[in-house]
């Protein structure tokens, strides 16, 4: 069956055809929120909330972007609205924390944990998810600003500061 | 029209961020490749939709009943200041404008000054 029968089975209540697009979109889900959040655990524990939170309002759902975007637009705001919740303070000793996992995963598969994915991690989150959004999976800032609720001004100087930020905490590395 | 669009907004890049950006990049796809995911079986999604679409129905009947006793509170409430205390009803009436205007205004600056 195709995504598009997919949708249309799942939002007249089949839950077969919800748990068939959740296997089929889970791997790319789980690994943008792990970029995003940088931690293992949390992407897992957001991708189930939002699996949950996409079976609420599927509905909602137009078709006007493809389903995996709607989904992680679900989940950035899922992770930005627990993150206002925590109100964790954001020094660079907790974020070396919040990426430790990831980074031993990395490396235990003999690949290299690169200095600009550290420098990425000890950004504020608002900053990095557009950055991520931008540079790896090329949505444009007006898109950008539709999945995080913001005006596409407020993304484009967010990326650009955040790369200055990268730059800058590379040389200090370097 | 799209291309024309992207060189507009990849104006302020010069040569030193993009090869920041390429890094950013390279570490991200090293992410994508090398960090291990595993996708549960077709069953354990069964099982997870199941149970949600359980939960869900369990808040939709708290919720509605919820509402209607709130709603039927509210409104013997405001039948019984209506035909017993006028005064108090229009008192009321003014206070939840005053509330409602004030509580719009609030949101209405905390989101100017979050953006």
């Amino acid at each position: 069956m195709e995504e598009g029968e997919l949708i249309k089975s799942a939002k007249s209540g089949d839950n077969r055809a919800f748990a068939m697009l959740f296997q089929l979109n889970y791997s790319f889900l789980v690994k943008y929120l792990m970029k995003v959040t940088m931690n293992p655990d949390t992407a897992e524990e957001l991708a189930q909330e939002t699996m949950a939170r996409c079976m609420e309002k599927i509905h909602l759902y137009q078709g006007k972007s493809k389903f995996s975007s709607w989904l992680i637009s679900i989940a950035t705001n899922l992770y930005i609205d627990q993150q206002r919740k925590k109100k964790r303070e954001k020094n660079w000793q907790q974020q070396e924390e919040i990426y430790r996992k990831l980074k031993w995963q990395i490396k235990s598969r003999n690949e290299e944990w690169t200095d600009a994915l550290s420098a990425l991690g000890k950004l504020a989150d608002d900053v990095r998810i557009p950055i991520i959004l931008k540079h790896y999976y090329g949505y444009s800032y007006d898109e950008i600003g539709e999945m995080m609720k913001l005006s596409s001004g407020t993304i484009k100087s967010r990326v650009h500061n955040g790369i200055l930020g990268v730059r800058k905490e590379l040389r200090l590395n370097g | 029209m799209d291309k024309q669009k992207e060189g507009m907004e990849n104006d302020y890049i010069d040569e030193s961020l993009l090869t920041i950006i390429k890094e950013i990049e390279g570490g991200l796809e090293s992410v994508e490749q090398h960090a291990p995911v595993y996708t549960p079986n077709f069953e354990w999604f069964e099982n997870m939709v199941a149970e949600k679409k359980k939960q869900l129905r369990k808040k939709l009947i708290f919720d509605v009943s919820i509402f209607s006793i709130v709603a039927l509170l509210v409104l013997s409430t405001v039948l019984f200041t209506l035909y017993n205390i006028p005064t108090i009803f229009f008192a009321l009436q003014g206070l939840a404008v005053i509330f409602l205007i004030g509580y719009f205004s609030l949101r209405l600056i905390k989101q100017v000054k979050e953006t």
